[in-house]
């Protein structure tokens, strides 16, 4: 029941993400970070079995730091982007991994963008992107709602209105969410939707 | 393919590695480079050589990042040195990911030194033909750290150090002249290191300076200019005071 989706506004790129951490019927936490601050501009979004999860975006943020030092310059996000697909295509027929990507990223020279990758290593530079059972409604929700160059305003509005209906109308939905945003400024959370806090055990 | 296990470095009669001893003259003819150790401040500096008229001087780093919180300069093959360079940012990487902390200083040293001493024992290779210099600040106790390796893969730690070439002279100055510094006093007592060899002035000499907040900082030609007339000021000042006050008549 893992939600993540993201869109591209104005200038910034925006990935929302569910923050629950399940195993079977086993919720062990709800507050689970998926979003990945990958380098200072770009966000790696991640859904799907949680020990992929967890070692392919590792790895990934690894490469991309030793690219910057060996080259003195960041990667862009389209080559960011182009390595992690590269990298689940080479593990796809062995060793493949179950994690769903959704990358956002800031270059300098061509502004906000956001990549779509899913597990078996499709690769798609889209204006807004979901996955998971979530995506069925935030999807539709960003198809009648969203247009391109929307404000920060704007796009947390519709955000908002993708959190509501997934957590209307899906029958397992996560309570909280994180969103997080990358623009010129760098990559940083902006906020969580939270509609269960944790509770600690009572003295 | 065919393995290469003929040996190349091999003991001598009386007990030496010649091949490792060569490479020790390799980095005696390289540039100098020095490395102090201060409070809250390393600094690493190395003599740039008469750069040609056409070249791009931005291409050619002497002091390099091996990750957020190390720095390493070196002396002799800089192509070896390429090669090194890599599998040690590699290796920081590789530590971040299995270990998820960033390593220490003295543990990049060891690998860095472990590998040369790897090529000082297997077939079909020789040593790597640089020394280098390695600084940084451990993460989370932010001690402050400079280490030195060699081709036969020894490695050390020091307060000040010099390597390549007049290495010697440069040591000299640093054992006499050492004090525990921090700050702008540990830049000047670097450059004051380096100028006793090297050709004053800021287009010959490269400083870079490490500190826990900013990580590594490349000092422009403007700024090293500074440093160095106010070295010479305190120079001639130094010199006019030994001379005494004038005689009264």
């Amino acid at each position: 029941m893992e939600c993540v989706f993201g869109l591209v506004g104005d200038g910034f790129a925006l990935v929302v993400a569910d923050t629950s951490a399940v195993h079977s019927i086993l919720v062990h936490k709800s507050n689970e970070d998926k979003i990945m601050v990958l380098d200072s501009h770009k966000l790696l979004g991640a859904s799907g079995e949680s020990g992929d999860r967890a070692q392919f975006t590792e790895y990934v943020q690894k490469n991309v730091a030793l690219y910057q030092f060996r080259n003195g310059i960041p990667l862009t996000t389209a080559a960011a982007a182009n390595f992690t697909r590269g990298e689940l295509a080479t593990a796809l027929r062995k060793n493949p991994y179950s994690v769903n990507i959704l990358l956002a990223g800031y270059d300098k020279e061509t502004g906000p963008s956001l990549y779509y990758i899913d597990y078996i290593a499709s690769l798609h530079k889209v204006e807004k992107g979901a996955f998971g059972y979530g995506s069925y409604f935030s999807l539709s929700m960003m198809d009648r709602h969203y247009h391109s160059g929307m404000t920060v305003e704007e796009a947390i509005d519709l955000v908002d209105k993708c959190i509501m209906e997934i957590r209307l109308r899906l029958v397992v939905a996560p309570p909280n969410f994180v969103i997080k945003i990358v623009d010129k400024d760098g990559a940083r959370e902006y906020a969580w939707r939270e509609s269960v806090k944790d509770t600690s055990a009572p003295a | 393919m065919a393995r290469y296990d003929r040996a190349i470095t091999v003991f001598s009669p009386d007990g030496h590695l010649f091949q490792v001893e060569y490479a020790l003259e390799a980095v005696r003819k390289g540039n100098a480079a020095v490395g102090v150790r201060g409070t809250d401040t390393i600094v690493l500096g190395v003599e740039k050589k008469s750069t040609a008229k056409l070249q791009d001087t931005r291409s050619v780093r002497k002091i390099v990042n091996l990750d957020d919180h190390i720095a390493l300069a070196c002396a002799g093959l800089k192509a070896d040195a390429r090669v090194l360079i890599n599998r040690a940012r590699i290796e920081c990487q590789s530590h971040r990911l299995t270990v998820e902390d960033p390593v220490t200083v003295e543990y990049i040293t060891r690998y860095i030194a472990g590998l040369q001493q790897k090529y000082t024992q297997s077939g079909g290779v020789r040593p790597f033909g640089l020394s280098t210099l390695i600084v940084g600040f451990d993460p989370y106790t932010a001690v402050p750290s400079l280490y030195q390796t060699d081709p036969s893969g020894t490695f050390s730690a020091w307060k000040a150090n010099a390597t390549g070439r007049n290495s010697n002279s440069m040591r000299e100055f640093l054992e006499k002249n050492y004090k525990e510094t921090s700050g702008q006093e540990t830049i000047k007592l670097a450059i004051r290191a380096l100028l006793e060899v090297v050709e004053s002035g800021g287009k010959n000499i490269e400083i870079a300076v490490m500190t826990k907040e900013h990580g590594l900082r490349q000092l422009d030609e403007a700024e090293i200019d500074a440093i160095v007339a106010e070295i010479e000021a305190e120079k001639a000042a130094a010199e006019a005071a030994k001379k005494g006050p004038p005689k009264e008549t």
